[in-house]
């Protein structure tokens, strides 16, 4: 199927109207305090949380062993 | 309507209360930046010495959250990291702050209840770089006005400089 000039240029068009939503949401998401960010946030998580995997060791270990490597670790 | 405190702003409660300063990192308090994603665990840096660490520890037991793992507990300084599981099934993660970065994280945050900086969560993405890191990187690093100065000297000391660059470029 041949893809035509105005058929990019529409895409082009249809990437740029996405963007500015994005910047429009943004906009009014840093407009509230912080309090109501936060709330957003913990509301997604009530919606599309899963439960974490087990199996996760997301603990912090490289950064601690990172700044021990490099000694700024100040115990 | 007040809305009903989220388990974020409970667990920050529960932290000063007990003596602590805090900040909120990890997902939620990128969140706070950009336009939010799913997160699941509230992760918080705080400041705070042994005898804190042990009130922060008994402030939240009494407030049901059960303690799920520990890191460095044998230290003279306490545990470098803490992980609770909250009442409602919510993971509470704390990071104690032991360099002096982490210290000037929670000097630098902000609200109420505080949340790291976009600059200092960007460099604690940096240094992680795990793969669910890297969108938060991207996410990040189109917050306005970023002070460069400042997160160019502290990913020079964190050795992430290179990396930083190299995303900065795209």
């Amino acid at each position: 199927m041949a893809v035509s000039e105005a058929d990019r240029e529409y895409l082009r068009r249809l990437g740029a109207y996405k963007a500015l939503s994005h910047a429009e949401a943004l906009a009014e998401h840093l407009a509230l305090p912080m309090s109501e960010r936060l709330q957003r946030s913990w509301e997604l998580y009530l919606r599309h949380g899963k439960p974490r995997d087990p199996n996760d060791p997301d603990d912090a270990r490289g950064f601690y062993d990172r700044a021990r490597a490099l000694g700024l670790y100040q115990p | 309507m007040t809305p009903i405190p989220s388990p974020i702003t409970t667990a920050l409660s529960l932290l000063v209360d007990a003596g602590a300063r805090a900040a909120i990192i990890g997902g939620h308090a990128v969140n706070a930046w950009v336009e939010p994603r799913v997160t699941n665990d509230v992760d918080v840096l705080i400041h705070a010495d042994p005898a804190t660490v042990e009130r922060v520890r008994a402030v939240l037991v009494s407030a049901s959250f059960r303690l799920t793992r520990e890191h460095g507990g044998q230290q003279p300084s306490g545990p470098d990291f803490l992980r609770f599981v909250g009442p409602d099934g919510s993971v509470l993660e704390l990071q104690a702050a032991k360099t002096e970065f982490q210290r000037a994280v929670i000097a630098r945050s902000s609200g109420n209840p505080p949340v790291a900086s976009a600059e200092d969560l960007l460099i604690l993405k940096l240094i992680a770089n795990r793969t669910k890191d890297q969108q938060d990187i991207r996410n990040l690093l189109t917050v306005p006005a970023l002070d460069w100065r400042y997160l160019e000297q502290r990913a020079l000391e964190w050795g992430v400089d290179t990396l930083l660059a190299e995303l900065r470029k795209r």
